[in-house]
């Protein structure tokens, strides 16, 4: 362990005081729910992209994406590639994002209202609170079994660290909401790049591009390269990913967030485009770190592949190095939870808690005073269910399966949302329950062996219910939809006209 | 080095582009935030005097 307190410490000192000073900083903006939940909607290209980028890296990110290279080769980083090119997709075509934008809203199922209903907009923002927090649920462990074993630490300090680190990251995000995310932001991507860059020259320099090929070579042989030759992966992985990748640029409402709080939809778009390769970059670099972790431990088998590569960095990094590593990953995990706290959070106040809002016309004073409320009890959820839950398999794959219960179905609403005129309440209820039956019941039978053993022998596995929630999610959209004017009169007319 | 060469171009790739936007955002996100600021600032303080002039 090569921690130099006066060198390492004060990196991290400098780093977590500056943040910390930013994010109280411009708390005095808040004047309104919207300054609270789209700052105002007045982001431009570069913060957005700060933003975006910071959001979507935390260190659960760096841990999944160098166990998928530890355990998969370079054949692991292609979910990257896939939404390096759907983020691209969208943000040029404007595909959703742009009517999404110009209707002015501030969640996803705010715009769900507008043609399928008030019902439609709650039941959707439960699957999407459901389904979001589920999946942020395990940021908190995993972050701190990162800190654990890159910085030698004794495993009693984890809870204390990450609570520490939570209480905060909650009290700038409870102040300032969004605009204090994005100011942080900005400073964490910076800080991330940092390290991001520092850690994998040092990779090359020591280990060699060539001896982590021959490593990958060796483990995996050509499967470890293309994954529809890697037995473990094949055809059903690569589509599932697709998939998981389309719907992400969607509806995921953290990258949502940064469309709508931008300035206008031609400056939103381009958030998506500029920030496209991030995701590549986000898959590759840490992966290359898995691999090296690969070369130098040997392989590990099971969930515990997720800890190679801290312990690979533990004994890597020189001083100095060490504590640039920890300020970004600190820095990546508290851009992650302050905005997804402050998203989720957002639906539960806009679209969860709507009817009673609208009931009791709470004025914006009291709007904010109820965000921040929501914002500190997803803090408590978070701190109880991460030091709850433990992982039985692989991060990524938690994370593909508990984000499609929600990316199924609200990709299929927000889609027909967008451009089918027939589309109706109908074929909503229908979609959004087959997209949280399917991968609940495939978890659920997985828990026992006769079911379990059963799916197993027939081919049933996460990625093969994974497309056909999507699939079927889709159908049932369309077929729910097409059967309400057979039954009911006026059936396609959008709520808000009617 | 140029066996699998798809994965040696896009490690390079992302060094590049990686470097060069943060470079990039690190100096216009800077002018990005005080813009935004002062938007915010103006526009509460507009808003400040229309709720004065109602009051009058």
């Amino acid at each position: 362990m090569n921690f130099y307190w006066p060198i390492d410490g004060t990196i991290i000192f400098v780093y977590l005081a500056f943040t910390m000073l930013a994010g109280l900083a411009v708390r005095k903006y808040v004047g309104k729910v919207e300054d609270f939940l789209v700052a105002g909607r007045e982001v431009n290209l570069h913060l957005g992209i700060a933003s975006l980028a910071a959001t979507e890296f935390g260190i659960v990110t760096c841990m999944y994406t160098a166990q998928n290279a530890f355990d998969h080769g370079f054949a692991g980083m292609t979910p990257g590639i896939l939404m390096t090119i759907s983020m691209f997709l969208v943000g040029a075509t404007g595909f959703c994002i742009e009517p999404m934008r110009k209707a002015g809203v501030m969640t996803i199922p705010e715009m769900f209202e507008k043609r399928f209903g008030m019902k439609i907009r709650w039941l959707s923002g439960v699957v999407i609170v459901v389904g979001g927090l589920l999946n942020m649920g395990v940021f908190l462990r995993t972050g701190g079994e990162f800190l654990v074993h890159a910085t030698g630490m004794e495993e009693n300090y984890l809870e204390l660290t990450m609570t520490v680190l939570l209480i905060g990251v909650a009290v700038y995000t409870v102040l300032g909401g969004m605009l204090s995310v994005l100011v942080t932001d900005y400073l964490q991507f910076i800080f991330i790049a940092l390290g991001l860059l520092g850690v994998t020259a040092v990779v090359l320099t020591n280990i060699g591009w060539d001896t982590l090929v021959s490593t990958v070579q060796t483990n995996y042989g050509e499967g470890g390269f293309n994954p529809f030759r890697r037995e473990k992966l094949g055809w059903p992985w690569v589509l599932f990913n697709a998939c998981v990748a389309g719907a992400m640029m969607l509806t995921w409402q953290t990258n949502i967030q940064r469309i709508l709080a931008a300035k206008d939809s031609k400056t939103g778009r381009k958030i998506y485009t500029h920030t496209s390769f991030f995701y590549a970059c986000r898959f590759m670099l840490p992966g290359l770190w898995g691999i090296a972790a690969l070369y130098s431990l040997g392989p590990i088998i099971g969930p515990e592949s997720a800890n190679a590569m801290p312990k690979f960095l533990y004994g890597a990094l020189s001083s100095g190095l060490i504590g640039l590593l920890i300020a970004a990953m600190l820095a990546a995990d508290m851009s992650t939870d302050s905005s997804y706290m402050l998203t989720w959070g957002s639906v539960i106040y806009n679209d969860i808690l709507a009817p009673l809002r609208r009931r009791q016309q709470w004025s914006q004073k009291f709007g904010l005073l109820v965000n921040r409320f929501i914002i500190i009890a997803i803090g408590i959820f978070l701190l109880v269910y991460g030091l709850w839950y433990e992982l039985k398999g692989g991060i990524w794959e938690y994370l593909r399966l508990t984000a499609t219960i929600y990316l199924s179905s609200i990709t299929a609403l927000l889609i027909a949302c967008c451009y089918w005129k027939r589309a109706n309440d109908w074929g909503a209820y229908a979609a959004l329950a087959t997209g949280a039956v399917l991968p609940l019941t495939f978890l659920t039978s997985q828990q026992f062996e006769i079911s379990s053993n059963w799916a197993e022998t027939r081919g049933l596995n996460g990625d093969v219910v994974g497309v056909a929630t999507f699939v079927l999610t889709g159908v049932a959209m369309v077929v729910g939809s097409l059967l309400k004017p057979l039954f009911v009169e006026n059936a396609n007319v959008p709520r808000e006209e009617s | 080095m140029t066996t699998h060469w798809f994965w040696f171009g896009l490690l390079i790739a992302c060094l590049v582009w990686f470097s060069t936007i943060t470079l990039y955002v690190a100096i216009r996100g800077a002018f990005d935030i005080r813009g935004m600021l002062g938007r915010l600032s103006d526009k509460h303080d507009a808003e400040m005097k229309e709720q004065e002039n109602m009051k009058t």
